[in-house]
């Protein structure tokens, strides 16, 4: 079967849907590689950050009776403090500013998401139930790609706003600490990697096609 | 406006110290001295930095033996702190010389202050004035004296603080102090961030770097 004319037979809302939704992929696909370099650089950020509040901590719980270069040095504690503080200040920074890619593609993702219910809207009575759950051997229904859509969306500001919700609260001891934020960090990025690796193996033959 | 013009305004005489324009060529006098100076601080503070990160190593180095061979040890124990293991000499002997070429550093800066200061004399001496021109762009070399005593103050401080740290380290009670001391050699406490502007902003007035 030619691949070419495999959607001659579709329904004007239905090109329109596949069309938006190639675009959204291609776009989607085209980001992974710099997405993946960012959050490694994330990474070792988070480490860095981590690194600095566990030195916070470890400052906040020097006892310092009995603790002699404290007696010699009576302002250390303060100066020590000021000095992590700002550098802690300075990677938050520069996390905030490497996060920013993940807003971008959400405000992609849920500007695409709302496209489509309109053109569902628009064009509903060119949409059936089966032209909408049916799809080929090599390319997936379109609720499927909707789905994919819709969970990009939700992974994407999910992950974003977690990460600025930690960000905030750094000095918050029922929220994190230096032990957990690693983990904290990471939460949901595996999903959302393999759900973009799974749609580019997906729709490979899909985005070659011609609408 | 023509050559005319600006020879009638140049009749009005500023009671303002203006900035002194300078050709081309080799400097001579107070500024090529200034000029020197600022150099051989800057170099100076280069090594210190070197210096300190070495003893980053070092101290991490002590910190790990320590949690490694006393802390955990008596973790599991549950007994009395054991006996401090031998391989700490070396390495606190180590630090202690490192601190010592440290110390030569700080007399260094400190001879490069006394000669900044001795300029100072020298031009008050010779124009019986107390207020002297600006040398470069904005400072006078009674400003330059005093950055470069404030500079030699914050590492003086810093010198006789890791100079005391030294002979802590190897004792350190507990997990959070030594964590805290190693920080406290990283951080450079008693370094502030106004050391390291003055340093940049003697660097940008004697036109090493350009703003």
């Amino acid at each position: 079967m030619d691949m070419v004319n495999s959607f001659d037979g579709d329904t004007k809302g239905a090109s329109a849907l596949k069309r938006l939704m190639q675009k959204y992929f291609k776009k989607l696909i085209s980001g992974l590689v710099g997405l993946e370099k960012c959050e490694a650089m994330c990474k070792t950020s988070v480490a860095s950050l981590s690194n600095l509040l566990e030195q916070l901590e470890s400052l906040l719980q020097v006892d310092t009776r009995g603790e002699m270069l404290t007696c010699q040095f009576p302002d250390l504690l303060s100066r020590m403090q000021v000095k992590i503080s700002s550098e802690i200040d300075v990677k938050v920074g520069y996390i905030l500013d490497q996060i920013e890619v993940l807003k971008e593609q959400h405000h992609l993702a849920y500007k695409v998401k709302w496209d489509v219910l309109n053109l569902c809207k628009k064009y509903k009575a060119d949409l059936s139930h089966s032209l909408l759950t049916t799809g080929q051997p090599t390319v997936p229904p379109l609720s499927v790609m909707f789905s994919w859509i819709d969970d990009t969306e939700r992974l994407f500001r999910e992950i974003y706003c977690s990460r600025q919700f930690f960000l905030e609260n750094l000095m918050d001891k029922s929220v994190l600490n230096s032990g957990n934020l690693k983990d904290l960090w990471l939460e949901g990025v595996p999903s959302l990697i393999n759900l973009i690796k799974d749609c580019e193996e997906q729709t490979k033959y899909f985005l070659e096609e011609k609408i | 406006m023509t050559s005319q013009d600006n020879s009638l305004l140049s009749c009005v005489d500023s009671p303002v110290t203006q900035i002194r324009k300078h050709s081309a060529g080799n400097l001579t006098g107070d500024l090529r001295k200034v000029k020197d100076l600022a150099a051989d601080i800057h170099n100076l503070i280069l090594k210190w930095a070197s210096l300190n990160s070495r003893g980053v190593d070092i101290i991490t180095r002590i910190a790990n033996m320590k949690i490694e061979k006393v802390f955990n040890v008596q973790e599991v124990s549950g007994g009395p702190q054991p006996a401090l293991p031998l391989e700490l000499n070396p390495l606190c002997d180590l630090l202690l010389d490192l601190v010592g070429d440290m110390k030569k550093i700080v007399e260094k800066l400190e001879s490069k202050t006394k000669l900044a200061e001795s300029l100072v004399s020298l031009k008050v001496f010779n124009t019986s004035t107390t207020v002297s021109d600006v040398l470069f762009q904005t400072m006078s070399l009674e400003d330059i004296a005093e950055t470069v005593r404030e500079i030699c103050t914050d590492y003086q401080q810093e010198v006789s603080f890791k100079a005391e740290l030294c002979k802590y380290v190897g004792h350190a009670a507990s997990r959070d102090v030594i964590m805290f001391y190693t920080s406290c050699w990283v951080h450079q406490p008693y370094v502030s961030t106004r050391t390291c502007d003055l340093l940049q902003a003697l660097l940008i007035e004697t036109g090493h770097v350009q703003s």
